[in-house]
């Protein structure tokens, strides 16, 4: 397998490049359609001959946790643009677009209490991060874990039990 | 619940650990469990319950979907807004028209007023993306430009505040078309009828390079009135998430609608193309015939064979009227393979209306290979590379081709195709040559070159790009440098794919076809052994085989072998008629071939009928076309015929259009636009028209020259017509000059085409006895012999020669006694009418030079009707002739006739070939005619004119006529003594009489 330092950032170097592209392409800071930046980062550094075969199932571990960074990354940046003054560009549609579903807030605090949750059950974490973060099905982290996606369902349950009573939700 | 903070981690740890347990049981077992909490365990008793009590709760929505696409709580609350009254963005909803999973269907209408027209607002309930919006705004301009009676309009596409995606279309009081036809009991006919609407208003839109993606009966209206329109074009596409990423493996078609009317590679999540839509169209036509979709039930896995439609039908008479033809239509429609579909939806449409007209149906299992790579081959390079944006497009169209039918992990190959074809644009250089900076030419030449070195190490990828490369050079026509690469295209194929593959015989038939020029024993050996290959795996090889039949005619024709090349072309348009039909292109070009090669054969009579043939059917095929390519092909076809069979007038209108419509077809100077040029060049010679005819063919002589430096047959054509031409304007020493290159060429290359061998030996002695070389006599009485034999025509030209020889040796006697023998020989009536033309002219004049005015006369009346029938107009060709009735004229008496028939007649010459001895001959004439006249000053001034030019001839005849003109005007001793110096005596056989001034017409002596 590969070193998974070096993979790791590769794979975020990847993940940021297509995070930018499409960033570019949109006209707003949005959040991202994370599964599917996933699979498409594995792909290409599949063919990129970067990956060994059976690296998948690490891929996505890795992946999810770099999508996490992304994801967090991003979010602080745009807060701190809102604070600093470019709130007033953002239009009335983006402000109500972004207030629907998770809010900003919601996410820094799963990811702190995520870094809590590191010390107490690390595959927690892992399950979080690629549920969460990276939009990977039960079947797929199961895989990716190797354990069976019963398990997935019940630790997946746990960990948002113990994140709702961290986050005092 | 405020955030408790009271707990350190080691909490946490032994919370995790408890909950686990707690999760393991049943729910109604947990609450005995909590209460049997025991010791350090308890004080997490009330802080579990919470949790558990949380985790049973219907309500609780933390984190319980991930950060994508899903819809949220709030989003939920925005759907409840759907009422009567509420606004969606700019329109406020009136009531709904329709409902369903996918979303529902409002009628709506401007809050503003702005427009009173109502509209159907299409409100998704999937697709709340973020980002959405900046994608409506970028698909939104070209999907509501498409504007097409049978499409309904898009006419705005936009997000609420909240981002809730909605469409404004055009709101269609109908019916879904599965409905429709069944309640109005269409027959198969009207269903059709009907369907064609629908396919019109599809390819409508992929010629603007839309795909539907979504094409079934809920999404095709038909109003009251009976016309259908197409909803939600590319609607799928918009609301496609995560489709913007630059990876060509990005799911494309994001998720399935419909999956019952899906292609599979929509199923598969492969790039989708307009063969998807095709597809659907297919499924669709398949339901409203017969009532049920081909692959009732789930489509997880489909199925490898498409069902008939006539088989899947309940009704008796329906099936026994699908059967068949409609069949075979659906079917090509429904293969799995993409690229084995109808090509396009116009495809589709024209077999429909075939259908409908009774024609054959082209719906058959045609090779999808060769198919795709004839349709990239022929519009990627196009004649003439104007745009790069052109290429750019048909490149993306091959890839997208190429791609569906290649699986997933081959597309890496395909990205390198296409990159290797797309870097041959950016890094060809320009060549000298072919006009324009950088020709279609180089780009292959370029290309052709890069194989080996770029994809040597993987044959099949190298067979591939050598087999587009290959078809486009042979489409261009430059077969020189199509060989090389063909041989190493097949040798590639072989590796890659086996000698026996389909591929590999591909491609050796295209390397017969370019390798027959140089080495036609070598092809016809190759065709031997493929066509018999070809034939066993007919239907599906049919295009090939019939290539490969038209090759090995082609080939052995080359290497004269009349019955069997005349054998396998019958072969390839029976098997064309049987399956392509009777008026088909295909069948037309090879009744073109079959017309050309009767005329290579001498068989002038089939060669007429049989072109006549073709041009009656391909006009009735192809005559509002123009300009076609077949059409234009047959046109010349027929044109040779005519020239061939001596009718060159009637022929030079109709190649003047030839060569117009080529041109017109063909932006850059490719093969066809040579040939055109060069037909109509030699037909405007034949029919005497050589102002025009002789610097036409001098240009596309080196035109030929500079393309197409290989020796092949055509060149050797090209340089046989020079200098046939130059031969009629009488430029001797420049039709001598450029017989000794032709002739230098065949030494150097071999000439083994025997017919042609006697015809070049022909022109030799002609330009010997033109020269008045005294080899000629001999060399034209030794060929006579030779082709005596072989060719009654060429024989009958040699005899000519001998006996024009012997006339212009002064020697008027012998050349009468022999061009009577050779008229007994060879009776006037069965020679074409051009030479039965030059045998009277002969004739005549040498009756004249003998003094048998009444002997001349009748074969000069002879020789003018000829010229007639053989459609020579005024031209120094008919010189001959006309000054022997010029002459007749000046012993009738008529020398006011005579004068003005020898004027024009000197005109003509000195436009065509001032400085000639027979211009001067026709001068001194016209000078005798002038002082008979009775214009003695003027006749002086010509007379003296045309012995200046005869003295320059070697030929004694004209010596002799000089000679004796000048003594004939009663010039002094001083002038006598002139001319017989100038005289030549080693050369001519003649001795020069001297004559008393004022004595009778000089006769040459004999």
């Amino acid at each position: 397998m590969a070193n998974a330092p070096d993979l790791l950032t590769l794979l975020y170097a990847e993940l940021r490049k297509l995070a930018r592209a499409r960033l570019a392409a949109g006209a707003r800071p949005t959040l991202l359609d994370t599964h599917a930046l996933v699979h498409e980062s594995y792909l290409r550094m599949q063919r990129a001959g970067q990956l060994e075969l059976g690296d998948r199932e690490h891929f996505l571990a890795y992946a999810a946790a770099t999508m996490r960074s992304i994801v967090v990354d991003f979010v602080r940046r745009r807060r701190a643009q809102r604070r600093g003054g470019e709130a007033a560009r953002v239009t009335l549609d983006t402000e109500v677009a972004e207030s629907l579903g998770v809010s900003d807030e919601e996410i820094l605090e799963v990811h702190d209490a995520l870094e809590q949750l590191a010390g107490i059950d690390e595959r927690l974490v892992r399950i979080v991060e690629m549920r969460y973060f990276a939009g990977l099905s039960d079947q797929e982290v199961a895989e990716a874990l190797g354990i069976s996606d019963r398990t997935v369902r019940r630790d997946w349950e746990r960990a948002r039990l113990l994140l709702v009573g961290m986050l005092g939700r | 619940m405020t955030r408790d903070n009271s707990f350190a981690a080691e909490d946490w740890r032994r919370i995790n650990a408890l909950l686990a347990e707690a999760l393991e049981l049943a729910p109604e077992r947990r609450a005995a469990w909590l209460e049997a909490l025991a010791g350090a365990d308890h004080r997490y008793r009330d802080r579990l319950a919470a949790l558990l009590g949380r985790g049973q709760s219907e309500d609780d929505d933390f984190l319980r979907r991930p950060l994508t696409s899903s819809p949220l709580a709030a989003v939920e609350a925005e759907l409840d807004a759907e009422q009567a009254g509420r606004t969606i963005g700019p329109y406020t909803l009136l009531r709904e028209i329709g409902a369903g999973g996918m979303g529902s269907v409002w009628l709506a209408q401007r809050t503003d007023g702005a427009i009173l027209r109502p509209v159907a607002l299409k409100l998704p309930r999937y697709g709340w993306a973020r980002g959405i919006a900046a994608r409506l705004q970028a698909e939104r301009d070209s999907l509501a430009a498409l504007a097409h009676p049978h499409i309904a309009r898009l006419y705005d596409a936009g997000t609420t505040a909240a981002g809730r995606p909605y469409f404004s279309m055009e709101y269609v009081d109908g019916r879904p078309i599965d409905e429709y036809v069944r309640a109005m009991r269409l027959t198969v006919a009207g269903c059709i009828e009907l369907f064609l609407q629908v396919t019109s208003a599809v390819a409508h839109a992929h010629a603007r390079l839309i795909v539907h993606r979504d094409l079934k009966p809920s999404n095709i209206l038909v109003t009251p009135a009976g016309e259908t329109r197409l909803l939600d074009f590319g609607a799928a596409k918009l609301l496609d998430q995560g489709a913007t990423g630059p990876s060509d493996l990005t799911r494309e078609s994001g998720r399935v609608l419909s999956p019952e009317y899906a292609a599979p590679e929509q199923l598969r999540d492969e790039p989708v193309t307009v063969a998807a839509d095709v597809y659907a169209l297919g499924v669709v036509l398949f339901e409203l015939l017969t009532g049920t979709r081909p692959h009732a039930g789930t489509r997880n896995a489909v199925p490898e064979v498409v069902p008939l439609a006539s088989q899947m039908t309940a009704d008796r008479a329906r099936a026994r009227s699908l059967r068949g033809d409609l069949d075979a239509i659906l079917n090509r429609a429904l293969q799995e393979d993409p690229a084995a579909r109808y090509e396009s939806v116009d495809a589709l449409a024209e077999d429909l209306r075939r259908y409908l007209a009774g024609e054959p149906v082209h719906a058959r299992r045609v090779s999808a290979w060769y198919r795709t790579w004839r349709f990239i081959a022929r519009h990627w390079v196009g004649v003439g590379f104007a745009a790069l944006a052109v290429a750019g497009l048909c490149i993306g169209l091959a890839l997208a081709l190429w791609q569906a039918r290649v699986a997933r992990d081959e597309a890496a190959r395909a990205s390198r195709m296409t990159a290797f074809l797309t870097s041959t644009f950016e890094h060809a250089t320009p060549r000298s040559g072919v006009g324009g900076p950088v020709s279609a030419y180089d780009l292959l030449v370029d290309a052709q070159q890069r194989i080996d070195a770029e994809l040597g190490a993987d044959p099949a990828l190298a067979a591939d790009v050598g087999m587009v490369v290959g078809m486009s050079l042979d489409d261009l026509g430059f077969p020189e440098r199509l060989e090389p690469l063909m041989a190493r295209t097949a040798a590639y194929a072989s590796r890659a794919y086996g000698a026996a593959d389909l591929r590999t015989l591909r491609a050796e038939l295209l390397l017969a076809k370019a390798e027959k020029y140089r080495d036609p024993q070598a092809a016809l050996l190759r065709l031997e052994r493929i066509v018999p290959l070809l034939r066993a795996r007919l239907p599906a090889s049919d295009e090939d085989t019939i290539e490969g039949l038209r090759q090995q005619s082609f080939t052995l024709a080359r290497l004269n072998h009349k019955d069997t090349s005349y054998a396998a072309l019958d072969e390839a348009i029976g098997l064309s008629e049987q399956r392509f039909g009777a008026d088909d292109t295909r069948t037309i070009d090879l009744l073109g071939l079959r017309s050309n090669t009767y005329g290579r054969f001498g068989d002038r009579v089939r060669q007429l009928a049989a072109a006549q043939d073709t041009l009656t059917r391909a006009t009735r095929a192809l005559g509002s076309k123009r300009p076609d390519p077949t059409l234009t092909a047959s046109e010349r076809w027929y044109a040779q015929a005519l020239v061939a069979s001596g009718r060159p007038g009637d022929a030079v209108p109709l190649l003047r259009r030839v060569l117009a419509d080529q041109q017109s077809l063909d932006t850059s100077v490719t093969l066809r636009v040579r040939h055109a040029r060069y037909e109509l060049a030699r037909a405007l010679i034949a029919a005497g028209q050589l102002d025009e005819g002789l610097p036409l063919l001098r240009d596309a002589a080196a035109l030929e020259m500079q393309q197409n430096p290989a020796e092949t047959d055509d060149r050797r054509a090209f340089a046989d017509a020079l200098v046939a031409g130059l031969l009629a304007a009488y430029r001797i020493d420049e039709a001598w000059a450029e017989q000794m290159r032709a002739e230098a060429i065949d030494a150097r290359v071999g000439n083994d085409v025997p017919g042609h061998a006697l015809a070049r030996a022909e022109r030799h002695a002609w330009l010997l006895a033109l020269r008045g070389d005294p080899g000629a006599g001999p060399a034209a009485a030794a060929l006579a012999q030779r082709a005596s034999a072989v060719d009654a025509e060429q024989a009958a030209r040699a005899d000519l020669v001998q006996a024009l020889a012997a006339r212009l040796q002064a020697r008027p006697r012998e050349a009468l006694a022999l061009i009577v023998a050779a008229t007994q020989r060879h009776p006037l009536a069965t020679l074409p009418a051009e030479l039965a033309a030059q045998f009277s002219a002969e004739r005549g004049l040498a009756a004249l030079e003998v003094g048998d005015p009444a002997g001349a006369r009748d074969a000069l009346r002879a020789c003018h009707e000829s010229l007639r029938s053989a459609q020579i107009g005024p031209s120094v060709i008919a010189s001959p002739c006309e000054l022997g009735n010029a002459r007749l004229a000046l012993i009738d008496g008529r020398a006011g006739e005579a004068r003005t028939a020898l004027a024009a007649l000197a005109a003509r010459w000195q436009r065509t070939n001032p400085d000639s001895p027979w211009h001067g001959e026709v001068l001194v004439w016209q000078a005798r005619a002038t002082a008979a006249a009775g214009d003695t000053e003027v006749a002086r001034v010509l007379e003296r004119r045309g012995v200046a030019l005869l003295q320059r001839s070697r030929l004694p005849v004209f010596r002799a006529l000089a000679a004796a003109r000048a003594a004939d005007t009663g010039t002094s001793l001083r002038n006598l003594r002139a001319v017989l110096d100038a005289l030549d005596p080693p050369r001519s056989n003649t001795r020069p009489q001297l004559r008393r001034p004022g004595s009778s017409v000089g006769r040459a002596a004999d």
